[in-house]
């Protein structure tokens, strides 16, 4: 009698599929065998197991169902509130580009709220420096500031006169496994230059042309653009 | 949404169809508050799986309970085969319903990583949709010693899932001993 012969009596036994034959074959390997008798209970332990997390694992790949209109607004309410909070403890992108994302989605759709938990609070930093060597002849920077700060909200833009500065700056990474995206508005040189480095993932950079600073919100938005999508989020 | 109704007719459909979406939306509102700790999609799916399936259970307890009469601790058995109408679905009481949620979720993680498809595909068809042997090699367009040995390997894939967590573990050796007793 092979192992795998009982395993398929057992089975059968247990989903009261034997037949007398094999009803008869199982409970003689039983009574020779009791060792034989502990497996079996086993087995029958691991099948009302089984008929428990079987739904439970196809229930991942459900993909038919919708939020019902009348919840969708209760949704987002509970979404916009525990954005809020979100936003008075943390100031990272992540945290406010991903909220903002799944405000937008939440009365929709889904379970598309994957991306409210990828991107963790302390997930993405995103640090932003502007360098501007000329500064005071060109007319203050702090509209330009508050232009940046915008468009991450709490980043706060450390400002340099000194390439050799920024430069330092720009080799400065956390040591600790975050992702992190550094943005530097180079004012001198009209553009805007975006590395990162990713968590489990190749780092990126790219460099935005700003021909005019009216511009610069419209390229900063195409910045974030370019960070959500090289974030994968 | 479509996990969480999933999850939530999973345990619900038998009992309380009716039900089912409301839990899911319950699910998905505590699923808003609790997004430390995921990190990826998988994760998050089989956290709202068993947000929701947390839920349900509180429910057919809360109704159950009141059949009996409130304050009163009962099986969740007893108080279906109590009924003056005896149902015909499997027990409402699994080992699985005293799982937090996070530890209901990690073993869904684990045997989502460790049970094939084939496998899944093989305990589906056996323990779900009670097919025989070779109804499910004819179905697969498998050998019928495939179906032996996909059934076999999802089976250990399942203990091997569980005996890393070990109050699920405890929850076995309960059930085996009242096996034993039996």
């Amino acid at each position: 009698m092979s192992e795998d012969r009982f395993f398929d009596l057992a089975m059968k036994a247990i989903a009261k599929q034997t037949s007398p034959d094999e009803q008869a074959e199982l409970d003689g390997l039983l009574t020779r065998q009791p060792e034989l008798q502990q497996e079996y209970e086993r087995l029958q332990a691991d099948a009302r197991l089984a008929k428990e997390v079987l739904p439970l694992l196809a229930a991942a790949q459900a993909t038919e169902g919708k939020v019902p209109g009348y919840a969708r607004e209760r949704l987002r309410t509970k979404v916009r509130e525990t954005y809020k909070n979100e936003r008075r403890q943390e100031s990272t992108f992540g945290a406010r580009g991903v909220w903002r994302w799944w405000l937008s989605l939440a009365g929709a759709a889904a379970v598309v709220m994957a991306a409210v938990f990828f991107l963790r609070p302390t997930e993405t930093v995103v640090q932003v420096a502007m360098l501007d060597s000329v500064g005071g002849i060109r007319g203050s920077a702090s509209n330009l500031v508050a232009v940046i700060e915008q468009a991450w909200q709490k980043p706060k833009v450390v400002q340099y006169s000194e390439g050799a500065d920024l430069k330092r700056w720009m080799a400065e990474w956390p040591e600790d496994r975050r992702s992190v995206v550094k943005i530097v508005y180079d004012r001198d040189a009209q553009e805007v230059r975006v590395s990162g480095r990713l968590k489990n993932r190749p780092g990126f950079e790219k460099t935005f042309v700003v021909n005019q600073e009216k511009d610069l919100p419209n390229v900063l938005k195409e910045v974030q653009q370019f960070i959500k999508e090289q974030t994968g989020r | 949404m479509p996990v969480a109704l999933a999850g939530a007719r999973a345990k619900l459909e038998a009992y309380f169809p009716g039900e089912v979406e409301d839990i899911a939306l319950e699910a998905l509102e505590e699923l808003v508050e609790k997004k430390e700790g995921v990190t990826s999609l998988d994760h998050l799916r089989n956290l709202t799986i068993s947000i929701a399936h947390g839920r349900a259970i509180s429910l057919l307890r809360k109704r159950f309970s009141k059949k009996r009469g409130a304050g009163e601790t009962v099986s969740l058995d007893e108080s279906v085969d109590g009924d003056t109408k005896t149902l015909d679905v499997p027990s409402p009481e699994s080992q699985l319903d005293n799982l937090n949620q996070g530890e209901l979720a990690e073993l869904l993680d684990r045997l989502q990583v460790n049970l094939k498809q084939d496998y899944r595909e093989a305990l589906n068809d056996f323990h779900l949709l009670d097919l025989s042997y070779e109804e499910i090699a004819s179905k697969h367009g498998w050998a019928r010693g495939t179906v032996s040995s996909y059934l076999n390997r999802g089976m250990k894939a399942i203990r091997e899932a569980v005996g890393q967590h070990p109050k699920l573990m405890k929850e076995l050796k309960a059930f085996l001993r009242l096996l034993l007793l039996l």
